[in-house]
This record gives C-alpha cells, sequence and structure tokens, in this order.
C-alpha cells in the first residue's frame, strides 16, 4: 500500500541491495516521505514497504536521490538527477565513483543543489568522526582511516578490488599511491571486531578529507584484512561473495595539537557496513528534506564535497546515533577522559 | 701486575654498571599493568 501525499517530498532510491533496501525502510518508517525505487534485481527491502517501483536507471522527479547500485553507475545519474533539480546521496566508497562524483561540484554549484559523496560507513562516517575530532584540536596535522568489514556483495567486490590497487596518502602535501595491500599496521576496532592487520587500498576517505582539513599533513586509509585476502586479491573472486558481512567496526586516528600540546584521539564505530551505511545516508537525507522543507537553517552549501566539509557532524552523529550507530572513543589504557570530556 | 690491573679494570666497570642499573631503577617506577580503559561510548552530550 502506498500512501498517497500530494505535499509529500519524494526521495528516489536507485539499487535496493543491503544499503538501499534498509535506506527505503528507514525513509518509509517516518510515514510523510513519498519514496520511489529504481531497481529490478533482488530485492534487499521488505516487499510490503510502502513504495513505488520503477525500472532500474529511471530517474523519477524528485527533491533527494540515493544512489545505492554498484560502483560505476553514479556519476551518471548524478548528473541527471542535479540536471533534474534534486540533491544528490551517493553511497558509492569506490574511488573512481568518488573522484567522478567530485568533478560534479562545478555542475551542483549551477544547479544549486547538493551532491553528498560518500555517504558510507566509511568514507562517511569516518567523515563525521574526522569532523567530530576537529573540536579536540587547534590544529589538526594527521587523519588516519581504518575500516574492517564488507557490506553487501557490491561492498565486497569493492573490497575485493580495492585491495589490489594503489591507494591514495597524503604527505606533506603530496599524494603517494602506496601499493594495494602494503603498509601493515595492527589495528584495535572497537567492540568484538578488536585488533585486526590493516593494509593500503584504493580506499576514498583521504580524497574527500583533504578538502575539509586545510592544514593536515598526513592522511591515509587502510582496510582490514586477512592472508588469504592478499593473496587471492589479484585474482577473480574465487567464491560468490555472501549476502551479507559480518559485523564490522570503522576508527579515525586523528592527531593534532591543543594549545601547543601534541595530542592524538581515536574515535570508531561498530556496526554491520551496510547498516552503518545505511543509516548515514538516511540521517543525510533527513538533512537534506529538512531544507526541501524549508526547516533548516544554515546546512551544506551546494557543491559536491564529502560529508567531513559539511561540517555538521554536531548534526548528523546524533542524528545516526537515534538509528542505533552511535560513535565510541578510545580513552587509552589508564581511562583518562577523552579531551574535551566532562 | 698485569692480573691485579684487569680485576682492578673489571671492579670498576661492575661499579658503574650497578651505578646506572641503581640509576635506572630509582628513576622508572615500574608500576601496575593496565586494567582498565578502552573503548567507550561517547554520550549524547558530547556530541552536539
Amino acid at each position: 500500500m502506498v500512501a498517497e501525499n500530494a505535499n509529500a517530498p519524494r526521495v528516489t532510491i536507485h539499487g535496493l541491495g543491503a544499503v538501499g533496501g534498509r535506506i527505503a525502510e528507514y525513509l518509509t518508517r517516518s510515514g510523510n516521505i513519498d519514496v520511489v525505487a529504481a531497481t529490478t534485481g533482488a530485492s534487499g527491502a521488505d516487499d510490503d514497504l510502502p513504495m513505488r517501483t520503477v525500472p532500474a536507471g529511471t530517474c523519477v522527479p524528485c527533491d533527494v536521490a540515493v544512489l545505492a547500485v554498484p560502483p560505476g553507475h553514479h556519476a551518471s545519474l548524478a548528473q541527471q538527477h542535479l540536471e533534474a533539480g534534486a540533491d544528490v546521496v551517493s553511497v558509492s566508497d569506490a574511488v573512481d565513483d568518488i573522484t567522478a562524483l567530485l568533478e560534479l561540484d562545478a555542475a551542483a554549484k549551477q544547479a544549486d543543489r547538493r551532491l553528498a559523496v560518500g555517504v558510507a560507513f566509511s568514507p562517511g562516517y569516518t567523515c563525521l568522526l574526522s569532523d567530530h575530532a576537529n573540536r579536540y584540536f587547534d590544529e589538526i596535522s594527521e587523519i588516519h582511516v581504518a575500516k574492517d568489514g564488507t557490506g553487501g556483495p557490491a561492498c565486497a567486490r569493492q573490497h575485493h578490488a580495492a585491495l589490489k590497487r594503489q591507494g591514495w596518502q597524503l604527505r606533506d602535501g603530496s599524494w603517494l599511491r602506496p601499493t594495494g595491500g602494503s603498509g601493515r599496521e595492527l589495528l584495535w576496532f572497537p567492540g568484538a571486531v578488536g585488533s585486526a592487520d590493516c593494509y593500503h587500498s584504493a580506499l576514498g576517505s583521504p580524497l574527500l578529507l583533504e578538502p575539509a582539513f586545510a592544514d593536515v599533513r598526513r592522511l591515509t586509509a587502510r582496510v582490514a584484512a586477512t592472508r588469504r585476502d592478499r593473496f587471492t586479491s589479484r585474482l577473480p573472486m574465487l567464491t560468490p561473495p555472501h549476502a551479507e558481512g559480518a559485523v564490522g567496526a570503522v576508527r579515525v586516528e586523528v592527531r593534532g595539537h591543543q594549545a601547543g600540546i601534541p595530542d592524538t584521539v581515536v574515535l570508531g564505530a561498530i556496526d554491520y557496513p551496510a547498516r552503518g551505511a545505511a543509516i548515514v545516508a538516511t540521517a543525510v537525507v533527513d538533512v537534506l528534506l529538512a531544507r526541501v522543507r524549508g526547516g533548516a537553517n544554515g546546512g551544506p552549501g551546494p557543491g559536491a564535497s564529502g560529508l567531513a566539509t559539511w561540517r555538521m557532524a554536531t548534526t548528523l552523529l546524533p542524528a545516526c546515533a537515534t538509528y542505533g550507530l552511535k560513535p565510541h572513543v578510545f580513552e587509552g589504557s589508564f581511562a583518562q577522559p577523552a579531551p574535551g570530556s566532562s | 701486575m698485569i692480573v691485579f690491573k684487569m680485576l682492578r679494570r673489571a671492579v670498576v666497570a661492575l661499579g658503574v654498571a650497578s651505578a646506572i642499573a641503581g640509576a635506572l631503577r630509582l628513576r622508572s617506577g615500574g608500576g601496575v599493568p593496565p586494567a582498565s580503559g578502552g573503548w567507550r561510548e561517547l554520550h549524547d552530550s558530547e556530541l552536539r
């Protein structure tokens, strides 16, 4: 049963996989959004959700378009929706998609629309954590992002492909391209995920964080991988990926200075990566719809950017928390309070 | 004579080593291995 409300803002969701299906569930739950799903494949959403479906790739006129299709199709869909006057949210974490979407910045500004790039668990939530960490420092010099786990099958394929490709690493203003699978570092994630060896990989977080932190000197991004992951990364996937991966986690290690004293803050989160991505995307859609309804003050300006550039962690992190995705801080071995906490 | 000279040097070397070890022992407190800390969920008030 589809609720017909002429005044309800419309959101088009491209792709109903592990991420898109959850976004559809969250948005339809509110009851005052006209949700249209553009999909023909297997659906990750309940069949009885109150929404209409149209063939995949159809750009229905809408207020906000969510792109949750597999990597490779995001830029063309985003351009169509921007030209049609919609704000766009892309959940792709593929570097090729992210660079292509950032190149639509001029088109988004010309259309006076917002194109949110890399709105997932990492990047996406890690961009929000980096923005949140900004409050602990006078100056941020280093940001190191890491993630563990995969979402749906498309995410697993992207993880597999990314591990064999060169990563992006900023060092003293210059971009380096470390070999995929190199740079092993043992990192600790929140909760049951615990420790994992993490490696350079083709991850888009540095590309999205660099414009948001003008003074940063070092940016890295690593992904947790096993020996088997690294060994088979240069081969085709030997077995079909699972419908959805296990619980994953993200962490952001931020280094900088507070009152002249060097300090480090480590923030993280634990969740199913597809669920985490869907929560972040839903929170971003809520912010964009608030603008459509005319109730938002400020908010992101027109253009294509990552969430750290929006400087809206104080809005988006609590919004994500209401859906169950909560940030954690690593307090060290002697339980010293986090900087700035009461 | 040579034997006495070697013994004297050995005694001096042991004395210097003992003095350094003693100084390091006094400077480092040792302490108790950490038994708390780790990850903590941020409260709503810390997010705004």
